[in-house]
């Protein structure tokens, strides 16, 4: 049984703020179903929001089996939130779907007894037929049906489903209520529906309604109209702005005792409320982080290859930008002439070999220094293309499995792991085909290694920007901008003012991939001339990689962090 | 303050420069309307007197032009350049003596006013410019009065002498009588009786008539000093009064004046007694002079302004030292009367001062009581000076308005002369007198050229001259200027026509002649090189060239080369000589134009180098040197250190550093062959064996 | 504190991370600008010093850098005598390169580290080079 006592929330969680919800005092007995009604901003989802642990209770205290969950909170996988609108991959199947969240919601499984555990939820859910359809191809109420199954791996003995039914037809609805009340009376749950729809009151067991706030009726559907003195209960809501939240309440308060004696369950004793009630909340735990961030890799996989359209985007990104780099070089680069060494008085031929020197050394040196840029740019750009998307755009499902029990560590580092390949194909890749098709000299591992390393920089970071964002868009445009930048911030085409360049450097992976790949021509000619067109000094290879290495530390850290940020109430 | 009377004294200009033989020649050559001979009477010659008509002042019986000394011309530029007494001590001094003159003023002199003016005099002394007259004044005012009240008090003890002497007189008359009667009683007893009381008689007479003697004797006495006392302080006020007049003090003249006439109301004023006790005294006309050259000889007035007592004047003054002695043999009785009455006038003397004893003043003062009767005298003299003064200075600004700046310069220097110590010449605006001195100066500048024969200047000088000052008499200047521009030019032609006829002494003589006459005048060089040029060129050529070659100035042989190879075309030995010299100074002269243009491409390092290799061939040439000094301090500067550095420390064995050297001058000229040289021979050292510059 | 969001970081740990990050990057790049000069436990060659007076030095090993002037003199067996543009100096240097040490393909111009000796005449003998 879950029960409220006097439970307030403020706006802000403290005590001058807007009070969302006022001494909400209300119990709610296993095995039923209860409505949540009210007009648009009158609590309901504040409500749920404070029961699932997600808002703060100013004052009052919540108590689940007569404990406070104060003192002792359910563990997550113990409530289930079913949201407004369903999400899921929608690469997978549903019966993919609904696997996925048993792997991470539940620990200690076979394959074999998830096969069967999910095969058992879909029929719950009536999706049996539908099993191996991709969730995207899913109707509006079997994707709802999808996520009650997803939300049941777990068990969970308290079921918040916040307006599962809106935007259904008239008859998914009925049936995704129906099912809603055999999940309950089944399970023996506490299942909390939010819901607009007066028409199918009668299928709950209790009604509770919230004006501003107030608790102004808790009790069966039927003698709500009765209460309200609507001639029906679709006309409840008519009634309720004729009266303040404060005086609904008092007036709910008055007559309680008298409604309360009313109440009775429709269909099964109350006897049977304690008897199935601990099994499940006993047998399920969570999965452990490392289990969660191979389950996760996997998926991403999975995914990956399942989903064509981007796998041949990736696919002509990586074998397209090397092509870009050496059509600047088909015909291999510009030799670098030798000034004679030999001391002379001849200052007017010095000064000719000196222009010719200048000249070719120049060229030389431009087009070097040009083609290492170039394809730093252009592994940045597939860096901020390989993780812009990546955590933004799933953000919601990333969130409900957060709230299910998902860590965010294994998150991150499971999207760290699937990049890591991406950027080591692409780096590899690159550097390989300018090297064979431009001739490119140098030494090539370490010209690798800094290709790698800014690819992977502006992979980490851009994860971070992807973990911050609101959407996958704004991600996708930020890591854009920040690639974007690093071409004229790196210093490499034109230098930077003294004081803008010591401020800015160490945030352009771009200058020091260049920098440090630019080194690995040290022992040829073209290393001697570059200093006549470089117009920024080159820092040493080994702070080069450093700086790359924090880039890539502090991106993950920072992807790590804004997925620590719970995103519930945007 | 006795040193400063005697300055004083001694400043009156004239007494000391009419004495000098040149000055007199000079103001005779002037020659003015009247000769200073002419100059009779009392005005112009025994006072302080100016004749404007010859620029001459005369006074104490010595005449001098004032314009044209050297004494007087600094004396009054010095004047010129002084700012006006304006001061708030000489505003108080004017006003503390303009007050004096008003409380004794006739018709004023009460015995109050009297009185204030007397502790006004003690005022007005403390002031710088009185130079202590006031105090000497007030001195002898005070004696006067002290004087007047001793003769009242020796009337005042004869009149009780008197009465003392009557019953003396009586007493003896008494003392005869008595003993008349006793002998008459007794006279037929005895001879001898008789001849007792004759003698007793004869006792008591004795003793009466002894004190009516002794009485007689002080009345007398007391009668001698009351008539001596008031000769003193007599005397004493009028010899004051005199020397205010000969120091042309007019305004203590006065002053002391009417002082005078209020302390004896017995309307004598006579100067009997002065004039006899000048007449005793002893004159040197030397004394004026020495004082004035202690004046202005630093030297001299060093020791006569240290000084205190008169005596180190006479000593300084060495001419003078008889009537120095007189004076301290005079000093010495003091003032006692009998003594005083004993040596006579002699007693002003001690009044006088000391300084006043020498001779000058002692003249002056004997021409001054030679002309005067009566104190009056000596005021009217006074005031008319002073007017005199005060219509000088109007008469200077009026011609300076009108720009007339010669006049009123002699105006003022005529003023000035006359009466210096004058307010109305004191408080003159230095503006005013500016414009004077500008003038003075430039007329003294024109004295200094003529007397130096500088004849352009001095014409210069006339012209600006006469364009400062309309009234400027330009003629006599430039006539002297013509004369001697005509007398030169005639000397120059002369020895022009002397060395035309080979004549060299006589041409020499008239060419020293031209040349004393204006040293600076122009034609003279160019007359002197026409006459050179006209000797024989040829021999003049081959001396030269000798000289030449001896003096080793290849130099000069190379510049005038046409005319040596000329001269040389019978010699042969001195032509091949010369073709030897000629050949060197042509390949000096090459490479000093080849360096020459390597500096103008701005190659200042190649110019050096390509010197010094002259240089090492022709270590003596000037050019050569004085050019590669300056390259080794200018452009090529930091090339030749680098060079020179490299030549240390390669001589020190430092082959390292050496060779950074050279490579240093290399880079800074690279087509140094010195640098390059070194170079190849430091590697050859450092790398035996090897071949440069193999890639 | 709403009961979900108690697992949310604290910032004195997330400000503890950071200043660590920070300490890291700090030290590494300190560690990394330093370390990568080679040579850098030899003391910077004096050049005003040796210019000066060469022999002082004599002795001594320095690290010089700079870029290659001139090659003055070769020899088969004694090597290279070169001139060298000290950094930050005007006046070249003279560095002789024993046949050991002496590089293929020295160009005028190319920027080393060179390990010198001072020897006997204030002549300066690279032990070592290596590009800059």
């Amino acid at each position: 049984m879950l029960e409220l006592r006097e439970v307030t929330v403020a706006a802000g969680g403290r005590d001058h703020d807007p009070i969302l919800l006022s001494g909400v005092s209300a119990s709610f007995p296993r095995g039923e179903v209860c409505a949540l009604l009210g007009p648009s901003g009158s609590g309901k989802t504040t409500l749920v929001r404070a029961i699932a642990g997600i808002a703060d209770t100013t004052s009052g205290s919540l108590h689940w089996e007569g404990t406070d969950l104060e003192t002792e909170d359910l563990p997550p996988s113990q409530i289930g939130y079913v949201p407004q609108f369903t999400i899921s991959q929608e690469n997978l199947t549903a019966e993919e779907n609904v696997i996925l969240a048993l792997r991470l919601r539940v620990a200690g499984l076979s394959d074999a007894a998830r096969v069967t555990r999910a095969a058992e939820l879909l029929e719950l859910v009536g999706l049996t037929s539908a099993a191996p359809t991709l969730s995207k191809h899913l109707s509006g109420g079997q994707r709802r049906r999808l996520a009650l199954a997803i939300e049941l791996s777990s068990e969970p003995p308290l079921l918040l489903c916040d307006e599962v039914t809106s935007g259904l037809d008239a008859r998914a609805e009925t049936e995704i209520l129906e099912l809603l009340r055999h999940i309950a009376r089944e399970g023996n749950r506490v299942v909390l529906v939010v819901t607009h729809g007066l028409r199918d009151l009668g299928v709950f067991d209790q009604v509770a309604v919230l004006v501003a706030g107030h608790l102004a009726y808790l009790g069966p559907p039927a003698t709500a109209a009765h209460y309200f003195r609507a001639e029906n209960p679709e006309a409840i809501f008519d009634r309720l702005p004729q009266r303040t939240g404060e005086e609904w309440h008092a007036s709910w308060i008055k007559h309680r005792g008298h409604f309360e004696k009313d109440r009775a369950r429709p269909d099964e004793p109350p006897a049977q409320d304690a008897k199935d009630g601990d099994e499940p909340e006993s047998s399920v735990g969570v999965a452990g982080p490392v289990s969660q961030f191979f389950t996760l890799l996997a998926v991403r996989w999975k995914i990956f290859f399942r989903h064509k359209s981007g796998l041949a985007l990736q696919a002509g990104l990586v074998l397209g930008f090397p092509l870009v780099v050496a059509i600047f070089a088909l015909d291999g680069l510009p030799a670098v002439p030798s000034l004679d060494a030999g001391l002379s008085g001849d200052v007017v031929r010095q000064l000719i070999e000196a222009r010719t020197f200048a000249e070719g050394a120049s060229k030389a040196g431009s087009a070097v220094s040009g083609l290492v840029l170039l394809q730093v740019i252009l592994l940045g750009l597939l860096g901020a293309n390989n993780s812009a998307r990546e955590i933004a755009g799933e953000r919601a499902i990333y969130e409900k499995e957060r709230f299910a029990g998902l860590s965010p560590g294994a998150y991150v580092a499971s999207k760290a792991a699937f990049l890591a390949v991406l950027v080591v194909v692409q780096s590899a890749w690159m550097t390989w085909f300018v090297r064979a098709v431009a001739q490119f000299p140098g030494d090539g591992s370490q010209q690798f290694v800094f290709f790698l390393l800014v690819n992977a920089a502006l992979t980490a970071v851009s994860l971070g920007i992807s973990a911050l964002s609101r959407t996958a868009d704004h991600a996708s445009l930020a890591s854009i901008y920040l690639v974007g930048f690093q071409l004229p911030l790196s210093g490499a085409v034109l230098a930077l003012p003294a004081g803008l360049d010591a401020a800015l450097r160490p945030f352009i992976a771009a200058y020091w991939s260049w920098s440090g790949a630019l080194q690995s021509l040290r022992e040829t000619r073209y290393y001697d001339v570059l200093e006549l067109v470089v117009p920024t000094t080159l820092s040493p290879q080994g702070l080069c990689a450093w700086v790359l290495v924090l880039h890539i530390i502090l991106g993950i850290f920072i992807a790590w962090l804004g997925c620590l940020r719970a995103t519930w109430d945007r | 303050m006795k040193a400063r009377t005697l300055l004083l004294l001694g400043l009156l200009p004239g007494t000391a420069l009419a004495q000098e033989p040149g000055m007199g020649d000079s103001s005779a050559a002037t020659g003015g309307a009247r000769p200073p001979q002419m100059n009779e009477g009392f005005i112009g010659r025994d006072v302080p007197a100016f004749d404007p008509g010859s620029d001459v002042a005369a006074f104490d019986g010595k005449v001098w032009n004032i314009n044209d000394n050297r004494l007087f011309r600094a004396r009054f530029e010095k004047y010129l350049n002084s700012s006006p007494a304006t001061s708030k001590a000489d505003v108080a001094y004017r006003e503390t003596i303009d007050r004096i003159l008003d409380l004794i003023s006739p018709g004023k002199a009460t015995p109050q006013n009297i009185e204030a003016a007397f502790s006004l005099l003690k005022q007005a002394s403390d002031y710088k410019d009185d130079a202590n007259l006031c105090r000497t004044m007030s001195d002898a005012v005070y004696a006067a009065r002290t004087s007047l009240k001793t003769v009242e008090r020796l009337k005042a003890e004869n009149a009780v002498l008197e009465k003392e002497r009557k019953a003396a007189e009586w007493n003896n008359q008494m003392a005869a009588r008595t003993s008349t009667l006793g002998i008459s009683t007794s006279a037929k007893d005895s001879p001898v009786l008789q001849e007792n009381q004759r003698i007793e008689r004869d006792a008591r007479l004795a003793s009466t008539r002894r004190v009516l003697s002794d009485i007689t004797q002080t009345i007398e006495n007391n009668k001698l000093r009351i008539a001596g006392t008031e000769l003193t302080t007599k005397a004493h006020l009028q010899a004051l009064i005199m020397q205010y007049f000969a120091t042309r003090r007019f305004e203590h003249v006065i002053i002391a004046n009417r002082f005078y006439r209020a302390l004896y109301a017995d309307g004598d004023n006579s100067i009997d007694v002065y004039k006899q006790m000048i007449g005793t005294m002893p004159t040197n006309r030397d004394a004026g002079q020495a004082k004035i050259n202690a004046e202005f000889d630093p030297k001299v007035s060093a020791a006569g302004g240290s000084a205190d007592s008169g005596t180190s004047v006479g000593t300084s003054a060495g001419s003078n030292g008889a009537s120095v002695g007189v004076g301290q043999q005079t000093q010495s009785p003091g003032g006692n009367a009998g003594a005083f009455a004993a040596s006579g006038v002699k007693m002003g003397i001690e009044n006088f001062s000391i300084e006043s004893l020498t001779g000058g003043a002692a003249a002056a003062a004997q021409s001054i009581s030679k002309l005067v009767s009566s104190l009056s005298q000596i005021d009217s003299l006074a005031n008319e000076a002073i007017r005199d003064i005060n219509e000088g200075v109007e008469a200077y600004k009026f011609l300076l308005e009108q720009g007339e700046l010669n006049s009123a310069t002699e105006r003022l220097a005529e003023t000035f002369a006359l009466g210096e110590y004058m307010p109305s010449v004191r408080l003159l605006s230095r503006e005013d007198k500016r414009r004077a001195l500008k003038f003075t100066q430039m007329k003294n500048e024109l004295l200094a050229a003529l007397e130096v024969n500088d004849l352009t200047r001095a014409e210069k000088l006339v012209g600006e001259m006469s364009e400062t000052a309309s009234d400027f008499n330009t003629s006599k200047p430039l006539a002297k200027i013509e004369t001697a521009k005509t007398i030169s030019a005639m000397h120059l032609s002369k020895a022009k026509n002397a060395a035309l006829s080979g004549d060299r002494a006589a041409m020499e003589a008239e060419l020293r002649a031209a040349a004393e006459i204006w040293p600076r005048n122009p034609a003279l060089a160019e007359v002197g090189s026409n006459i050179f040029a006209q000797t024989d060129v040829q021999q003049q050529a081959l001396n030269e060239l000798d000289r030449l070659v001896e003096q080793g100035d290849h130099r000069a042989i190379f510049r005038d080369n046409a005319k040596f190879i000329a001269a040389t075309a019978l010699y042969p030995e001195r032509q091949e000589k010369l073709g030897m010299i000629l050949a060197q100074m042509t390949e000096i002269e090459g490479s000093l134009q080849r360096a020459r243009e390597i500096q103008q491409r701005g190659d200042a390092a190649g110019a050096w180098e390509s010197i010094q290799l002259a240089a090492a061939k022709y270590p003596e040439d000037p050019e050569i040197n004085r050019l590669r000094a300056d390259l080794a301090s200018g452009g090529a500067a930091t090339f030749v250190q680098a060079l020179s550095r490299g030549g240390d420390l390669e001589a020190r064995g430092e082959y390292g550093a050496a060779l950074a050297w050279y490579l240093d001058a290399h880079r800074q000229y690279p087509p140094s062959q010195m640098a390059q040289e070194r170079i190849n021979a430091l590697a050859a050292r450092i790398l035996p064996g090897s071949s440069p510059d193999k890639p | 504190m709403s009961r979900r969001a108690r697992s949310a970081p604290r910032f004195a740990w997330l400000l503890a991370t950071l200043a660590a990050v920070l300490l890291l990057i700090g030290a590494g790049g300190y560690y990394l600008g330093t370390s990568s000069q080679p040579y850098r436990t030899a003391p910077e060659f004096p050049v005003a010093e040796y210019l000066a007076t060469s022999s002082s030095l004599r002795g001594n090993t320095y690290r010089l850098t700079g870029s290659v002037l001139n090659s003055i003199a070769w020899s088969p067996d004694e090597g290279r005598l070169i001139s060298v543009q000290p950094a930050g100096a005007d006046t070249p240097i003279p560095v002789v390169l024993p046949v050991e040490v002496s590089k293929d393909g020295l160009q005028k111009g190319q920027r080393f580290h060179f390990l010198v000796e001072v020897r006997d005449g204030g002549l300066l003998y690279a032990t070592s080079l290596t590009k800059s």
